[in-house]
Formats: C-alpha cells, structure tokens, sequence
C-alpha cells in the first residue's frame, strides 16, 4: 500500500513537473519538484529510505529527461545522503534554513550535472549554465521548495492520522 | 564507540553502491542504448497518460480564460488572423524557396530534394523533467509509425527530431538543445553552416567562412544532408553576425522561426516507405 501511495505520488509529481509547471517559468527556468523532494527524503525519512527514494526519484527523472541516465540518480542519491546524516546537527524546522539547503543542493546538482557533461559529453552544458540558469534555478528551489515542504507535510500527516484511526478501530 | 564505526561502514557502503549503480547506468546509457531504452519507455509509458490527461487540462484551462474571458471575438479574431499570417508567410517562403530552386542549375536533383513521405500530427504532451535539456514529449509513437531520427516541424518550420519512439509516445530533441545540429543553407546565398543548440532560445550557425555573405534577417533552411531533415524546411533567421578579425569561421545567432516555448500540435516527417 505504502509503495503504491509512493509511486502514485512520484508519477503525479514527475507529471506536474512536465506538464504544469512551465507556466511558472522565470526566464526559462522552472523550479524542479524532483530536487526539492530528494532533500525532504533526507529529512523526513529514517534510515536509508530516504536515500532510496532520493535515488529513484533521480533515476526516474533521468527517465523523463533527455539526459545521461544515472546523473540525477546519482546527484539526488547524494543529497539525500548528505542530509539524512546532516539532519541532526541542522535546525531544519527553520524556514530559512531549508531555504538556503534548497539553494545549495539545487547548485550541487547543477554542478554534478555539468561536470558530467563535461567529462562524458565534452561540453554539452547549455550556454549559460553556471550564469545565470544556475543561481536563478537555486534562488527559484530555495523559495518554492518551502511550499512544497509545507504540503508534503500537511499529505503525510493526514495520511499518518488516517493509519491510527484504522489501526484503533480495528483493536 | 562501536555503533559510530558501524554508522561510518554503513555510509561508506551506501556511498559506494550509489557511485556504483551510477556508473553502471551511465555507461550502460553510452554502451548500449537499449538498455537505456526500456526503463525510458516503461516509464514514459506509464507517465504519458497522465501528461495527456494534464496538459489537455491546462489546454481547456487556459482556453476557456483565453477565449471566454477575455474579449471573446476579439481574441479568437486575432488568433485566426496570426495563423493566417503564419501559413501566408510560410507560403512566401515556400514560394521564394521553389523560385530560387528553378533559378539553379542542379535540376535533375529537384525531386530527389523534395518531401514526397506523409506527416503524422502529433500533440505536445510535456517537456523535460530537467532544467537542462531541451526535449519535449509528444502523444505518438511506434504505434503511429513514428520511429527515431524523423524530423519534427510546425507549420512555422523545424523544430527538431524523434530521440527515442516509444509505443504511443515520442521524445523530441529541439533543436535548441546543446546536443542538437542541423545542416542548413542560407536561403539567399546558398552559403552552407550548421545550426547548433545553446541550451537556450536561440541556437549557433558554425562554419561558416568569414567571407561569406551573412545579414541579419536572413532566412535558413535545411540542407537536406544528414538524412533528418528534408531540403528546404525553414529552420530560422538570422539575429546577429560577427566577424572577428581572426578566425576561419563567422560567429552567428539565429532565432528558430517555430515558437518552441509554445509548442502544442506538431507534425512528424515519415518517409514514403516505411522503417
């Protein structure tokens, strides 16, 4: 049941992703759904779930991207890495925190994708990555990944409440 | 003391597999397209109903606010004028593309340059999952005929070309995208280059010899070499020339003529027989 609440979940983020949000694009530049759920993982999940799903999550974006299969699964694994073994000693309930997390991963990610493309492509980063698609993708996740915290937590939450009701009539 | 070294392998364990399971994936992707190829279409092919059902959403949406909202006559009006201006200048083009095609010498190639396949109209049902590629997803596939590297175009021109055919669904490498290149010509002075994404809006014209004659405002078109695209499709115009003083090679922006932030119907070049 819960794999299934997942995968519903990914499709309908990975279709939002492709679809809706290119009415909000700032200069061409969308935020991206995937990179700001990777870090959530990280943070809401214990143990190595998150990293798991961190991973899948990439590698399934790798599947709706014209890009290199195995370089978000390997970006969006290694934040949700980092900030599953982070998390205790940040304050993450803190909205500017998150903010500025949501900022440098979106600039590690970036950064894996170009080094990648450099190595393995010769140079097949778009003109004007590293400025200024970078620091506006960055600025463009740090502030819409709040919102995307806020309803993955009030989701969770309804569905964790839902559970314990199930679970107390049953007994 | 313990439980912290076993933290530690745990994480030099989960950093290895990851690095592992990328490499694995990567060079797979460069090995061999195949396999790359099934978990791509398997999950394009669970995913493209929903973008379908979404962007068929979106497109009622804005629809309904574009053409009941505001100024009901008035904006469907005008679109259906746009479009007429659209197909008139096409037309223009076509026209001016068939005269200076008469004017040449090389007749006896003329029906081998000319498009003499079918087009398959398809629907624009989602774009990227990356900020960094410039591809979008349309609603035909094998099924429909569509197979990889058939061209792509609007009634404005090129847009780019079949990356990888799925049963019902297609993915579309614009022509915009860095990975992109296109062989084209000069409408005008038949002085050859290559049309080359940035990533971005526009795209590259490479090679093309510092003492060729290039203006602003200069239509290109597809050469018909590479076996993609067929001659004579509009591929853009000409938006700035620069001739530095050293260098083999001119440096050229071009504008695509064909809107590709606003990309809902297209149509896929198949050839008169079929793959």
């Amino acid at each position: 049941m819960v794999f299934l609440g997942y995968s519903l979940f990914l499709i309908l983020l990975f279709t939002v992703q492709t679809t809706w949000l290119g009415l909000f694009s700032v200069a061409g530049v969308t935020p991206d759904l995937a990179l700001i759920f990777a870090p959530y993982c990280g943070i809401y999940f214990q143990g190595n779930a998150g990293v798991a799903l961190a991973g899948v999550t990439g590698f399934l974006q790798d599947c709706l991207s014209g890009g290199l299969l195995g370089v978000n699964m390997l970006s969006k694994s290694l934040i949700g890495l980092f900030i599953s073994n982070l998390k205790d000693q940040l304050l993450l309930e803190n909205v500017p925190t998150v903010c500025l997390l949501l900022a440098l991963t979106s600039f590690f990610d970036g950064l894996v994708y170009y080094a990648v493309c450099a190595i393995l492509l010769k140079g097949g980063a778009p003109e004007g990555f590293l400025f200024p698609a970078l620091p506006v993708f960055a600025v463009y996740n740090a502030v819409a990944g709040p919102v995307l915290f806020l309803v993955l937590n009030r989701v969770k939450k309804r569905f964790q409440r839902k559970d314990s009701t199930s679970s107390l009539r049953s007994l | 003391m313990l439980n912290k070294g076993a933290k530690g392998k745990n994480l030099v364990v989960i950093l290895s597999s990851i690095f592992l399971i990328a490499f694995v994936l990567i060079t797979v992707n460069i090995k061999s397209r195949k396999t790359a190829d099934f978990f791509e279409s398997t999950f394009v092919w669970i995913v493209s109903p929903f973008q379908s059902l979404f962007t068929s959403t979106v497109n009622s949406v804005s629809e309904a606010i574009d053409h009941y909202l505001f100024l009901v006559r008035v904006s469907r009006e005008n679109e259906a004028l746009k479009r007429q201006v659209d197909v008139l200048t096409q037309e223009k083009n076509r026209l001016r593309e068939q005269l200076l095609r008469h004017e040449r010498i090389h007749k006896l190639l003329e029906r081998q340059d000319r498009w003499e396949g079918r087009a398959e109209a398809a629907s624009v049902i989602g774009r990227d999952a990356t900020q960094w590629s410039k591809v979008v997803f349309i609603d035909k596939g094998v099924n429909q005929g569509i197979h990889e590297n058939y061209a792509v175009v609007t009634h404005r021109g090129v847009i780019g070309h079949v990356i990888q055919a799925n049963a019902r669904s297609s993915k579309v490498l614009l022509i915009t995208d860095s990975r992109s290149a296109v062989d084209v010509l000069f409408q005008g002075s038949r002085v050859s280059g290559v049309v080359v994404g940035t990533g971005g809006d526009f795209c590259d014209v490479r090679f093309v010899p510092i003492d060729a004659v290039v203006h602003v405002g200069d239509k290109i078109i597809s050469s018909g070499m590479g076996a993609i695209f067929p001659k004579g499709l509009v591929v853009g115009t000409v938006d700035r020339v620069t001739k530095k003083k050293q260098g083999l090679f001119q440096e050229i922006t071009a504008t695509p003529n064909a809107d590709l932030a606003r990309l809902e119907e297209v149509l896929v070049l198949l050839p008169a027989t079929e793959k």
